[in-house]
């Protein structure tokens, strides 16, 4: 090619460059401004799903006896009442309690399921399944009014065990989702190996298969935690005068006495789920990069 | 410790009604090397199964030794397995994975250490005790599993295709190895793979499966020199196919007409086939003799050369016979210097030599 | 090796042994029963047998006959309740697919560093108890509340306007509730394209809002309708933030149910309300599953 030739080209790109720079600058000025319209109405989404919840926070630190906001003086009065009042603290304790037993038995129970339907064959085992993950699809109204008519008569309304039981059933979905999937993505052939080395079913599944498994199940535990103790429906009428749950308890001061001793309340329910959930973020991220 | 033999009586598996394997019966002897060969779904993965306990057959008997293992639990076996993606447990170390046959067989602290050093001196990985087997390459984790299947001593050893996904260098090496700690050890082996070459060169018999069933078993040679039938003719090494028919006996020797102008002589007083019937003639590339067209001999085909190819070791023609309308015919001979001696488009005599060929009955399966 | 060594038989439990023809991959009847036993005894008396008791109930007491269900198809107050509580379950389905559409949008598309912010948000909410945020709209919206202050503060108000306790106030803490339940399908959904789906998009010469409607949108539907009906069929039997923030002119049907258990008693009717929103919320599923089929064909397509 000749360099006149080439320069002629050249200079036809330069100009048709030209051309398409203005358009393009002209294109551009838009896309700024619409996708600076975009960033300020996410911007506005994201306020207002974090800023009701963030507001509680200085408002459990205000002085003043009503809700006020923002806050003149600050003071820890709130957490103390919370803490002194023996109603608030033989609520949380009911909560914990609750709380930590259907961890336990909804993990238990929600794990050995996930592996018969996962890996085991019996009849009806699809309707079965339906029926296992129906506590999450089916209204909580309905369920709450249900297990409180059914247990009334049987003493078990405002009771340790009735709790349990209702909290287990509304919390094993969680943990047969997760163990399930975790099973989905677990290599049998390593259960036959263990097996090959030695290892009746049992001995494989503790050496081998939970191993493995162990983040799905971690985390089935800990929905299964929050399931329970920020659960209010159920708890609403499974309460009794005796047996009351924190959120119970929430519920009637909210409706009745609010003060921002509701507010300190909330604080702790929002910090023990964000602490829950922080510990499992790291447990999972210990157990990956361990595997790495 | 000592190899012990296992038995295979009659064996049926099927799958959702779908016959997998079909009454195999197969009897390894204690210390040997077995081969299980055979192309891609013949059957070979669920035959290991059976023996490892993973399946159970439909029908038919599983021995080791004495014992009668058919419906034994997989744990109870004594049978070690080497996977075929090695099935390493992701979450314990090298030594881990070694020491869990021995923690499996409740052996004590210091006898199960002694024996996983030993294990690792074994398959040569001193230094790897304490890695993860993500942090291995796949040879070594190959090698970890073979420890770990062979650590508890077990007297028979399965392997499904335990080098596969090996790079073809490694898996020589690989194949060396496993052949000296297997004669060292005196371990019964039964060893499924793809590659008849490894297969050849490891096994002290193979038994060829296809569709399920077992076509032939014996040694190397046998199935090389001595395949019984069509299939494992085909399969094993190279092997040329024409269609023939079978004129009746002369002399004890099997007159049969490839051509209208040709017939062959082949020492053999059993035939597959009855007189004016159809047969298959097989003969290997290497005993194909070629030479330039001099008239008629006997045993002898005129050909057209189609191609004639240079592969290192050897030369390879490709030979059109006149007058019959089956495949190119294959002649393979030792490259001894000088150059190619035929060029497309010759006339050649193809030379058949009577002791090489093989006669089946033509409707036989064969190797694709 | 180099030691002698001696061979040691395999102790522990035994597997049982299998019948003819089993694969050990899979586990055993006997075994999987026993594994689902504690799951079917939790669920048998923990589930299905209050929900058919209260389902039941609905036909005998206080007598035997379909008197609940007359009486709720006869009372227009209870006929409009379900009808306000479709319309409120529909309206923060929609208002949680406007609002989280972008937000799932956002988290699958923008930068890394970016995108973990967006989730934080959405998660933030999602780990928080219904009830809290319950509790935070009533702070927000009372009369003496944050809204209220700001305007007056403002100029703009001279009294304080009533904004709780109205449907108004149901939809607007109903839609903050759920729209995690709206986000995390989509996004989900989103997260799945493959990117270079969208680069060869553009180099075939689509801009960013054909590339939305025409790859992004489509292959996002799935997403959506998965969130669509969970936030629906969760805000149809929601009870917390409607009896909370809600009044009596804006009264659902939990809120309703709740009241005839609790305070009047009327256990029957309880029962028939369950089952009316029982099978709303069954038939939404139904739809929705339609609907859902329908629209994997689609993307599958496209
Ligand atoms: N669990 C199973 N369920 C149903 N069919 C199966 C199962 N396992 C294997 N098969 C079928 O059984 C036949 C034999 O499979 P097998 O794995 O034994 O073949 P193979 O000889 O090992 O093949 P490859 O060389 O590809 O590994 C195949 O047709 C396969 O599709
Ligand atoms: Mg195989």
């Amino acid at each position: 090619m000749s360099p006149d030739l080439d320069f002629a080209l050249a200079a036809r790109q330069a100009n048709n460059e030209e051309d398409n720079l203005s358009s393009r600058r002209r294109l551009s000025v838009r896309a700024c401004l619409s996708s600076a319209a975009a960033g300020f109405v996410l911007f506005a989404i994201l306020l207002f799903l974090v800023l009701p919840i963030l507001i509680i926070f200085p408002m459990s630190f205000g002085s003043a006896s009503y809700l006020e906001f923002p806050p003149r003086g600050l003071t820890l009065n709130w957490y103390q009442h919370y803490l002194s009042d023996p109603e608030w603290r033989a609520a949380t304790l009911f909560s914990v309690k609750i709380a930590i037993a259907t961890t336990f038995s909804a993990t238990v129970i929600g794990t050995l399921a996930a592996i018969a339907f996962a890996r085991g064959r019996f009849p009806g085992k699809s309707l079965f399944q339906a029926l296992t993950l129906s506590p999450m699809i089916i209204p909580h109204i309905v369920i709450a009014v249900a297990v409180f008519i059914a247990f009334s008569p049987l003493n078990l309304s405002g009771n340790f065990l009735g709790f349990l039981i209702a909290h287990t059933m509304l919390a094993v979905p969680y943990v047969v989702l997760t163990v399930v999937a975790a099973l989905q993505r677990f290599d049998t052939t390593l259960e036959l190996a263990a097996m090959n080395c030695g290892a009746g079913r049992i001995r494989a599944f503790f050496s081998v298969v939970l191993p493995n498994i162990r983040v799905g199940v971690a985390s089935g535990a800990v929905f299964a935690f929050l399931a329970s103790f920020d659960e209010a429906t159920v708890a609403f009428f499974l309460s009794g005068v005796e047996g009351k749950t924190i959120t119970r308890k929430m519920f009637e001061d909210i409706d009745f006495n609010l003060t921002p001793v509701i507010a300190a309340v909330s604080v702790v329910l929002t910090v023990t789920s964000l602490i829950v959930m922080g510990a499992l973020h790291l447990f999972n991220r210990d157990r990956t990069s361990a595997h790495r | 410790m000592k190899g012990e033999a296992v038995t295979l009586e009659q064996i049926d598996k099927n799958f959702a009604k779908t016959a997998v394997v079909r009454n195999v019966s197969i009897a390894v002897q204690a210390g040997e090397f077995l081969s299980l060969l055979g192309p891609s779904g013949s059957g070979k993965t669920t035959l290991l199964m059976m023996i490892a306990g993973f399946e159970t057959p439909n029908r038919g008997r599983i021995s080791v030794g004495a014992r009668d293992i058919t419906f034994e639990a997989p744990n109870k076996r004594d049978v070690g397995m080497v996977f075929q993606k090695y099935a390493l447990f992701p979450h314990m170390t090298v030594a881990q994975n070694i020491a869990f046959p021995l923690r499996m067989r409740r052996f004590g602290k210091a006898e199960i250490s002694d024996r996983v050093d030993a294990m690792l001196a074994t398959v040569q990985l001193e230094g790897f005790a304490d890695r993860l087997p993500l942090q291995l390459s796949g040879g070594q984790q190959q090698r970890v599993a073979l420890a770990r299947a062979l650590v508890a001593e077990p007297p028979v050893l399965l392997m499904d295709e335990p080098l596969s996904a090996l790079d073809k260098k490694l898996r020589e090496t690989l194949q060396i190895e496993i052949k000296r700690i297997q004669k060292n050890l005196a371990v019964t082996v039964v060893y499924v793979t793809h590659d008849q070459e490894e297969a050849l060169t490891m096994s002290d018999r193979i038994a060829v499966m296809a569709d399920g069933e077992l076509m032939q078993i014996g040694a190397p040679t046998d199935l090389y020199h001595r395949p019984t039938n069509a299939f494992v003719a085909g399969f094993i090494g190279k092997m040329n196919f024409l269609d023939g028919e079978y004129l009746g006996q002369d002399g004890g020797e099997a007159v049969i007409r490839l051509t209208e102008t040709a017939t062959l002589k082949c020492p053999v007083s059993t035939v597959p086939a009855a007189a004016g019937q159809r047969l298959t003639i097989a003969i290997r590339p290497e005993d194909v003799a070629v030479r330039q067209c001099d008239g008629f001999s006997p045993q002898c085909v005129r050909g057209r050369i189609e191609a004639a190819l240079f592969v290192g070791a050897a030369y390879v023609i490709l030979v059109a016979i006149e007058g019959h309308s089956g495949k190119v015919l294959e002649a393979r001979f030792a490259a001894t210097g000088g150059s190619q001696p035929f060029v497309p488009g010759d006339t050649v005599d193809v030379i058949f030599e009577p002791h090489a060929l093989k006669l089946f009955a033509s409707q036989q399966r064969q190797a694709a | 090796m180099t030691k002698p060594m001696k061979i040691r038989s395999l102790t522990g439990r035994a597997a049982a042994p299998m019948p003819n023809g089993l694969s050990a991959r899979q586990y055993p009847l006997g075994l999987s029963l026993l594994l689902i036993a504690p799951l079917f005894l939790l669920l048998g008396f923990g589930f299905i047998y209050p929900v058919g008791r209260l389902l039941g109930q609905s036909f005998f007491a206080p007598e035997l006959g379909l008197d609940n269900y007359r009486r709720l198809l006869e009372t227009s107050l209870y006929l409009r309740v379900l009808i306000r509580t479709i319309t409120v379950a529909f309206v923060v389905m929609s208002a949680s697919l406007a609002i989280g559409y972008p937000v799932a949008l956002a988290m699958a598309r923008l930068r890394r560093d970016l995108s973990s912010l967006v989730m934080a948000c959405v998660l933030l909410p999602l780990w928080t108890s219904a009830l809290v945020r319950s509790y935070a709209w009533i702070v927000i919206l009372q009369r003496r509340g944050l809204v209220n202050d700001v305007l007056s503060g403002l100029g703009l108000i001279s009294e304080p306007l009533k904004l709780l306790y109205t449907e108004g106030a149901v939809i607007l803490a109903m839609t903050h509730v759920l729209v995690p339940f709206m986000i995390l399908p989509i996004y989900g959904a989103l997260r799945a394209i493959p990117p270079d789906l969208v680069q060869a998009a553009r180099n075939l010469g689509a801009d960013r809002v054909n590339v939305f409607i025409r790859i992004l949108l489509p292959l996002s539907l799935p997403g959506v309708f998965a969130g669509c009906l969970m936030t629906f069929i969760l805000a149809l039997g929601f009870y917390v933030t409607p009896a909370l923030v809600g009044g009596p002119s804006s009264l659902l049907m939990a809120t309703l149910i709740g009241q005839q258990t609790t305070e009047t008693l009327d256990w029957g009717f309880a029962g028939a309300l369950s089952t009316v929103l029982l099978l709303v919320t069954l038939l939404i599923v139904i739809l929705f599953r339609k609907v859902l089929s329908h629209s994997r064909g689609i993307s599958n397509v496209a």
